[in-house]
């Protein structure tokens, strides 16, 4: 009897050990044209007033539909919602004609009226990308399938935006209600699964029967995971429980031991905001030779090198290959010379040195020591003040130091330019302006439309930060993302993580982009 | 008991008070830069203070703690800053994983330690030496590098277990079982080691007393000796101890839901902290005072039903 009933328990328990096992099974194997994705953050919301770009685009590129999209290889926009756009000879109403055949998830149609409410709302908005509307005067309906965007001056990224968050439409049923943060309700290729999608854990996206451009969209169902630590998503991706995830470049050697489709683009540049330009705070920052000084002590490839593994460029502008204001002569501009620091800063009358007030900004990688080191070197002793982390941003911006780390987007060119350079610029806390700088703005705002004389503007301006070292930038940091042997993608310009649209089933082979 | 019961719940009640004021204070009192680490750094001043205003934080703070504790008394606990989730419910859902990770390892704690503790201590010899060196090498050995070896082992090598996720029981009960597993033995071990040990000492005091040798002079069979007697003693600081891993593995569970990308209480916790989602902060921080709360006095409550010396003290 007892012998029976030992049998029958190592037979439970082997059923079900099997039956574990064949459920972890079950999970880990790619079930059929389903894209599982992972990010390294959750998804804060679906309001198209609130949306935020970068690693969190793909979670509404799943739901919303943008005005225009992207051409990844001519960087230029193509029709999406809109077949054909327009602008009047000032650049300040952009007329855009939209497609009938576009259907809100509740049956509704996309009509103009949607395109004005959707901007009115991002305009008026407190969101993160309430910048990019902040030229937008009205949105004028002309019929249902017309709107005109008018505007306060030439916005030369506002074409870019419309490719983004700043084209992303939402039902206007439900702009400015709370449901819209949890319960997207657009006229994208998918349509958020509420019964299997837990917010922070898991959201589960499932085709949109009635979406006009299916092709774009091969896959009947999206999942997409947040998973914050690294090495979960290394795991995860391994042992094939997601198709893809954005990495750090700590994960490299492993992705690539592991047979993962690597690839990278630089999207981001790291190193100093030399913000007094007019040495409010620290007298000699006013003089140019002391910031071109600065910009010759630092090692950027040894940060480069040691800090980030390599991955990413050494750089001394903020602009990013293949876009307007890239000049590729500038990235040699300042090569580590502390010779040459020395040198300038003995005629600048700083041949003593000078004391330089900085923020604490080394959060983890163990390069401020090496940095205040390298510039005690040629003489400018750094003191480090220390500052609350998440407060960051903000007492930078506040134009509290003289100089600072950062790293920061690059994004469109036009936008780092408005982010960054003129006298209101979110970034240039000391408000300095040179009349010489703003005619270049100026020159280049209006000669938008003109490519190549546009160009020719964004790339003098780049010349003239440069050269008077505005900024004292390291390097340009790689973002990697991997899929398995399952999808291939490919990178969208100025974004970390690809399009949903990108995904193709089958194996590719990624290369890193230039950074 | 019952006014014992009542005693507890009226400290507890003030406890959640008080801890939940100082947690508010502390961490309301970051003012506006919560608006700018929620807008990101490109947001213009002009943004900041907007989205300032609309959370509420210009106004002052003694206005913002009477708004939030009226609403909490009414079990409104606000919404999430970033994901407009109402607090209470993301709470709820988070709060269901951590808990059937810490009651899976706990219920595996407990028959380890128990059955491995008691024969030690009866036994005693090679198996007392045994333990002792299982129960150092469990306690020295990190539980992040255990669930990592799990689950290059068992996940990645193989694939008998999901590397990542947690499956809820009501969509997959067998699924939840899988993709808990690994965490559960990841979460067992150190606690199951310093359990053990305790429930091992507990016994051997009891063993050396008077009265044991009193009861086996009488001729009571060993097993009746240590059912009826030992164990009931061993009892309470067994459980003691059972009640403080049982707290110390739900606020410490973080490190295994990050190596398993398990989203608990953990992991909000410490999401939730890093970028300022104060109403969640707050709202972790008092469910986590009412869980302590809780077991201490679910323990209390068992002490004295398993132990009468227990009720007639309180």
């Amino acid at each position: 009897m007892k012998r029976s009933r030992l049998i029958l328990a190592l037979a439970t328990a082997a059923v079900l050990a099997l039956s574990l096992i064949g459920c972890a099974g079950s999970q880990s194997g790619a079930p059929s044209n389903v894209l599982r994705l992972a990010t390294a953050v959750d998804n804060d919301t679906f309001d198209p007033a609130q949306l935020a770009g970068g690693a969190k685009d793909n979670y509404w590129q799943a739901v919303y539909d943008t005005v225009l999209k992207l051409n990844y290889q001519t960087r230029e926009p193509e029709p999406n919602l809109a077949t054909q756009w327009s602008y009047n000879s000032e650049f300040t109403e952009l007329t855009v004609k939209l497609r009938d055949d576009v259907f809100f998830s509740d049956g509704s149609k996309v009509t103009a009226d949607a395109i004005k409410a959707n901007a009115i709302a991002l305009r008026d908005s407190a969101g993160s990308s309430a910048i990019m509307m902040a030229n937008l005067v009205d949105v004028k309906v002309v019929d249902p399938t017309t709107a005109i965007y008018q505007l306060t001056a030439p916005d030369p990224a506002f074409l870019g935006y419309l490719t983004t968050v700043g084209g992303a439409i939402g039902n206007p049923k439900h702009l400015g209600s709370t449901d819209i943060a949890t319960f997207p309700a657009g006229s994208g290729p998918y349509v958020l699964d509420r019964d299997r999608t837990v917010a922070g854990s898991n959201y589960v996206f499932v085709r949109n029967d009635q979406y006009w451009n299916k092709d774009d969209f091969p896959y009947d169902e999206i999942t997409i995971t947040p998973i914050v630590e690294l090495s979960a998503r290394v795991n995860a991706l391994k042992s094939n429980q997601i198709d893809g995830a954005v990495f750090d470049p700590d994960a490299r050697a492993e992705l690539d031991a592991s047979g993962m489709n690597v690839g990278a683009q630089a999207v981001d540049w790291r190193g100093l905001m030399l913000v007094d330009r007019e040495g409010k705070k620290t007298p000699a920052m006013a003089d140019v030779r002391v910031r071109q000084a600065i910009n010759y002590a630092l090692d950027k490839d040894s940060f480069l090198k040691n800090i980030q593994l390599g991955e990413g460029r050494a750089t001394t502008q903020i602009f990013i290959p293949d876009d307007f204001g890239y000049v590729k002569a500038l990235d040699n501009r300042y090569p580590y010379d502390p010779n040459k620091a020395r040198q300038l800063l003995r005629e600048a009358g700083y041949g003593g040195g000078f004391d330089l007030v900085m923020p604490a900004f080394d959060f983890r990688s163990g390069v401020q020591p090496v940095m205040v080191q390298q510039l005690a070197d040629v003489g400018i002793r750094v003191k480090i003040e220390q500052v609350v982390p998440d407060q960051y941003n903000s007492v930078m911006k506040s134009g509290q130091y003289s100089a600072f780390w950062i790293q920061l987007t690059s994004g469109d060119a036009w936008r780092n330019v408005m982010k960054n350079l003129p006298a209101d610029a979110t970034w240039n806390g000391f408000k300095t302006e040179t009349p010489e700088l703003a005619g270049l703005i100026r020159a280049a705002q209006f000669a938008y439309g003109k490519d190549e004389e546009y160009k020719a503007a964004m790339a003098k301006i780049s010349e003239y930060i440069v050269e008077n070292a505005y900024f004292a930038p390291w390097y340009r940091v790689n973002s990697l993302f991997a899929t398995n042997d399952t999808f291939s993608y490919t990178f969208t310009p100025w974004a970390t993580t690809p399009e949903l649209r990108t995904y193709r089933k089958g194996p590719g082979s990624q290369t890193d982009q230039p950074a | 008991m019952v006014i014992f019961i009542i005693k507890r719940l009226l400290i507890g009640t003030v406890l959640l008070l008080g801890v939940s004021t100082v947690t508010f204070l502390l961490i309301y009192s970051g003012g506006p830069d919560i608006a700018e680490q929620i807008l990101g750094g490109d947001a213009s001043p002009e943004d900041v203070a907007a989205k300032a205003a609309q959370l509420g934080l210009d106004r002052p703070l003694w206005q913002q703690y009477l708004s939030w504790l009226s609403g909490a008394v009414r079990g409104d606990f606000g919404v999430s800053w970033y994901t407009s989730q109402p607090v209470l419910t993301t709470i709820v859902q988070r709060l269901s994983v951590t808990l059937s990770l810490v009651l899976l390892a706990i219920a595996l704690v407990t028959m380890f330690a128990v059955s491995v503790g008691v024969l030690a201590a009866v036994k005693r010899g090679w198996i007392d030496s045994a333990l002792q060196f299982v129960s150092v090498l469990g306690l020295a050995l990190p539980s992040f590098w255990i669930a990592l070896v799990l689950v290059l082992v068992f996940a990645i090598t193989l694939a008998w277990f999901p590397a990542t996720g947690y499956v809820p029981f009501t969509a997959s009960p067998t699924g939840w079982l899988a993709s808990v597993i690994l965490p559960v033995i990841a979460l067992s071990i150190a606690a199951s080691s310093a359990t053990a040990q305790q429930v091992r000492s507990a016994v051997i005091g009891v063993l050396e007393q008077d009265y044991v040798r009193t009861l086996r002079a009488r001729g009571l069979s060993a097993r009746r000796v240590l059912w009826g007697h030992v164990l009931r003693n061993a009892a309470p600081p067994g459980l003691t101890v059972l009640s403080l891993q049982f707290i110390s593995l739900v606020g410490g569970a973080v490190i295994i839901e990050r190596v398993y990308a398990i989203n608990g209480m953990g992991s909000l916790a410490v999401d939730s902290t890093l970028k300022s989602d104060i109403p969640i902060v707050v709202g972790v921080m008092v469910t986590m005072t009412v869980v302590v709360v809780v077991v201490n006095l679910l323990i209390d409550i068992v002490n004295g039903f398993i132990n009468p010396k227990v009720r007639i003290a309180s």
